[in-house]
């Protein structure tokens, strides 16, 4: 968290949560997400297998405004974009899109069947496109404008403003090489999900012994259950039997038809995984399966439930389970949600979890590279699909209402990201300097 | 952890062939691929390919229209005789309607204890394409009233003679019957060996999008099939079905009445249709679908005839509302009775009828209907589903002249429904490399279609003779 403004953020949602329960709101009611900042949208394969790009962390999901989502993700990209070095106007530009399309967005749900914006999506194939369409129409603007620029100075004619054109060319020709490389970037991530799969994962977290896949050590970030032992002060067959149990557990927790393919699968090993910014510190595991042979991995993620942060502000769930409340979160929200999402209890029964496939064609964008063409249309897409998630369990008409025609919700939106951004800012030095004065505890490089 | 249905675990309950046999157990992974294709072989002398073709009319062990008869138990009275007539009209029609007499049939035969989840009526015409949860077109088995765990030839031997009583229907050559009878079953082979050697969630996941099923047939035919495919699905959906089958009356959207096809229905039977059957049916979606329920409102509900072999049962159209207007949604409940293999094989699992056929469906479909779940109303099962969801059904008609291609689209499916539930590597083991297994289940089919003909004069007969009810409907 101490990185930079940007990774603090995405690490203190409690912070943000507290600070959101102050401000007004509408009073329309949407499974919130609940930590909807730009790094939590991603790509991940859907059941019918395609790649679809939608919400991907329900940690802290419940119930409530729809604003405090529509914020989290507005002040994300106010704080990436100024963590990249973009100039006042960019940052502007990329925030107020992401709210524009939100709005726009839930506009045209507003009109729409409620089976068609629950069948809403938007996958891998529109994706592209959209970038491709996004990067012509920025080179072609730009030429367009050399060169009309171009003939009107020709007319007046002073080779001074001759010069001058010739550096607008370069400059429009460096935009669209820009816009091109961005492009090619995208292109390369959406490519790259699709080898992120259980096979893959097996070739980094695994290693063969006695003609049997294990997990391999790599402290601290994965440590196998079988150097645990101490911290949980169970002997090896101890802690075998137990998580045999929360299997089986989590099984009965999935649709018949999944339960019966998982039980398919062997249950193979074990291992704690460190993950994520905000998630640290919180317990996650990784439990690797296999089906016909050693060559047919499946990997899964358990990963720990505590309260939603947005608890103390809008209320207990309904769900007195953390890992069920975050799973019916998520299939509330998502257009597909991944076919082995269950949960259990802990070991130790006061612990909550959830389970999911761990490298699912799992993708996501890599916000810190991205030019600002780039950003504004990364923003458009996320307010775009935030949208849909509010639609499936919000009121769309009601919501279209009332962010209304005009961009006065878009403008006042982006206005309270710029000045949380500030207060981001602040939090974040001040989180800096107890670091430094040795008030609060840092490791780096894990 | 409950055993679940469909996995290895043999029925031995049944005193046949499987008893105290346990074939491939999938849970056991210790069993390796060698192992597991041993137990298929193994199956060979339980039931002899060689004696997959025979067929013998004289052991059958049941009398064929009293097991129609017999099913009329469960059915509203008054439909039974329209049942008749519909299973009377012809050897197809009978056929349809007589898959309670072709599980009798199958089950006084060994069998091979390779169990799988049957869809139970793998007839052609049972193939069809519909929307799937994502909104592709999917091409996959679509009836699963008798769905239940099984032998695998049962499905392919109801598969394979549908094709031959189908053609006959059609009056296409028995060459050509035979051709695709081969296709299929071919089809079938060939897709089970490529399955033995695929990760478990790449079989999960493997499926035939309507794309695909356009290059099955030959490049001439296939502008015709894709515009026979668009037009079907922009007409058949909840939309569709709102402009065809509804009028307003005071205000209201209602669904026409015509008889004795669509019946109304009392509004006290629509208050039990929304207290008991909805109500019950509703807290077996999963949740988020639960939330996208609860934005419709019912609106009307009519009594359905339908099919050919269902004729009887109870079947309620139902027309929903969303909260604004023009967003129509139409679900339809249909009673469920016990599987005409249970007597077979082993009753279900299940407690409620209904749940043992969506636990089916769910098996077999490479992706399900978003809306499917189950209920009771009056002591009585049903299951529920989205009428009409893009579901494009084929017709004699417009396979016949295509039926060794529509065939070898079935088989591909039928197999990879089987691999889904059963062992891919088992049953590939018994199979074999060689065309054994298609030239026997060949024979059987022809074999079956003449003994359909016989039992469907049978009825005709009894018709004839004032001795089975029978009425136009």
């Amino acid at each position: 968290m101490a990185v930079s403004p940007f990774t603090f953020y995405r690490g203190a949602a409690k912070v943000m949560a507290a600070d959101l329960a102050g401000t007004p709101t509408a009073g329309l009611q949407v499974q919130l997400c609940g930590d909807a900042h730009l790094s939590n949208f991603g790509a991940f394969a859907s059941p019918e297998r395609r790649l679809l790009f939608d919400l991907n962390d329900f940690d802290e999901t419940l119930p409530g405004p729809f604003e405090y989502d529509v914020k989290r993700m507005a002040a994300s990209f106010t704080i990436a974009a100024r963590n990249n070095g973009f100039s006042k106007a960019d940052t502007r530009a990329a925030t107020i899109a992401s709210v524009r399309a939100y709005r726009e967005a839930m506009a045209s749900f507003g009109q729409m069947r409620t089976m068609d914006i629950w069948y809403a999506h938007l996958d891998e194939e529109e994706l592209t496109a959209g970038i491709r369409a996004a990067v012509a129409g920025t080179a072609r603007e730009d030429k367009t404008a050399t060169k009309q620029e171009k003939t009107d100075r020709r007319e007046k004619a002073p080779k001074k403003q001759e010069k001058r054109a010739v550096k607008d060319e370069k400059a429009a020709r460096k935009t669209e090489k820009v816009a091109k490389t961005a492009q090619k970037r995208a292109e390369k991530q959406i490519a790259k999900a699709h080898t992120r799969d259980s096979l893959q994962a097996l070739s980094k977290l695994g290693e063969l012994v006695d003609g049997r896949y294990q997990i391999v050590s790599q402290p601290p970030i994965v440590v196998p259950l079988r150097d645990l032992t101490a911290v949980y002060h169970m002997s090896p067959d101890e802690i075998s039997r137990g998580l045999r149990e929360q299997f089986r557990a989590y099984r009965a927790t999935l649709q018949d038809d999944r339960r019966h393919l998982l039980e398919r699968f062997e249950f193979v090993d074990m291992a704690r995984k460190v993950v994520g910014v905000g998630s640290v510190g919180t317990r996650a595991f990784i439990a690797l399966l296999q089906g016909r042979d050693a060559q047919d991995p499946l990997f899964l993620q358990v990963k720990e439930a505590t309260a939603s942060v947005l608890e103390p502000y809008v209320g207990k769930s309904r769900y007195r389970q953390h890992g069920e409340r975050v799973v019916q979160g998520q299939r509330l929200m998502q257009a597909a949600s991944d076919i082995y999402l269950g949960w259990t209890k802990g070991l130790d029964v006061q612990r909550h979890y959830y389970w999911r496939q761990l490298r699912d064609m799992k993708g996501s964008a890599l916000v810190e590279a991205m030019v600002p063409l780039g950003l504004m249309y990364y923003a458009s897409v996320c307010g775009w699909t935030l949208a849909r998630a509010h639609a499936r369990s919000g009121d769309p008409v009601a919501m279209a209402e009332y962010l209304g025609e005009s961009d006065a919700f878009d403008k006042s939106i982006t206005d309270f990201s710029e000045r949380y951004a500030d207060q981001n800012d602040h939090d974040y030095n001040e989180f800096v300097n107890a670091v430094k004065s040795g008030r609060l505890e840092a490791v780096e490089g894990v | 952890m409950k055993a679940s249905e469909g996995t290895g675990h043999a029925a031995g309950a049944r005193a046949g062939p499987a008893a105290g046999h346990r074939p491939a157990a999938l849970r056991d992974l210790p069993a390796t691929s060698d192992e597991r294709r041993a137990s298929g072989r193994a199956a060979r002398k339980r039931a002899g390919r060689g004696a997959l073709g025979s067929w013998d009319e004289t052991d059958r062990g049941h009398d064929a229209l009293e097991t129609i008869l017999a099913q009329n138990r469960i059915r509203v009275p008054e439909l039974v005789p329209i049942r008749h007539h519909r299973m009377a009209a012809s050897p197809w029609n009978y056929y349809r309607g007589a898959a309670a007499v072709m599980a009798g049939d199958l089950a006084s035969q060994p069998h091979s204890g390779l169990m799988v989840q049957l869809c139970g009526d793998a007839h052609v015409l049972n193939f069809g394409l519909w929307a799937t949860p994502e909104r592709n077109l999917s091409f996959d088995l679509r009836d699963f009233d008798e769905t239940l765990p099984g032998p695998f030839e049962w499905d392919v031997k109801r598969f394979a003679a549908s094709l031959v009583v189908a053609a006959r229907e059609n009056r296409i050559k028995p060459s050509k019957a035979a051709a695709a009878v081969t296709a299929g079953v071919e089809a079938y082979r060939r897709r089970m060996r490529r399955y033995t050697t695929m990760p478990e969630l790449d079989i999960w996941y493997d499926g035939i999008r309507a794309d695909n099923l356009v290059s099955y047939f030959e490049p001439a035919d296939r502008g015709r099939v894709t515009v026979h495919i668009e037009k079907k699905r922009a007409r058949r959906t909840s939309r569709g079905a709102f402009a065809k089958l509804t009028a307003m009356v005071h205000g209201r959207p209602r669904i026409t009445e015509e008889p004795p096809v669509r019946l109304t229905i009392s509004d006290e039977k629509q208050a039990d249709l929304v207290d008991h059957l909805l109500a019950g049916y509703r807290l077996t979606l999963a949740e988020d679908r639960r939330s996208l329920f609860d934005r419709f409102t019912e609106v009307d509900a009519v009594r359905q005839v339908v099919g050919v072999g269902s004729v009887g049962m109870r079947v309620y159209l139902m027309l929903f509302e969303g909260r604004s207007g023009a967003d129509p949604l139409f679900l339809q409940a249909k009673q469920a009775g016990p599987s005409v293999y249970e007597a077979h094989i082993q009753p279900s699992r299940h407690d409620n009828h209904g749940a043992r056929v969506i636990s089916g469906k769910r098996m077999v479909q490479s992706a399900t209907d978003i809306f499917v779940g189950w209920g009771s109303l009056d002591g009585r099962d049903y299951y529920v589903r989205q009428f009409r969801d893009m579901k494009i059904i084929p017709t004699t008609d417009l396979i016949a002249p295509r039926l060794a291609e529509f065939a070898t689209a079935c088989g591909e499916t039928l197999a990879r429904a089987h691999a889904r539930t059963g062992d891919p590597v088992a049953i590939d083991g018994y199979l074999g490399k060689g065309r054994k297994f298609t030239a026997e289940i060949s024979r059987f089919a022809d074999r079956y279609a003449n003994q359909n003909e016989r039992d469907h004069a049978r009825l005709v007969s009894a018709i004839a003779a004032g001795a089975v009810e029978s009425l136009p409907g």
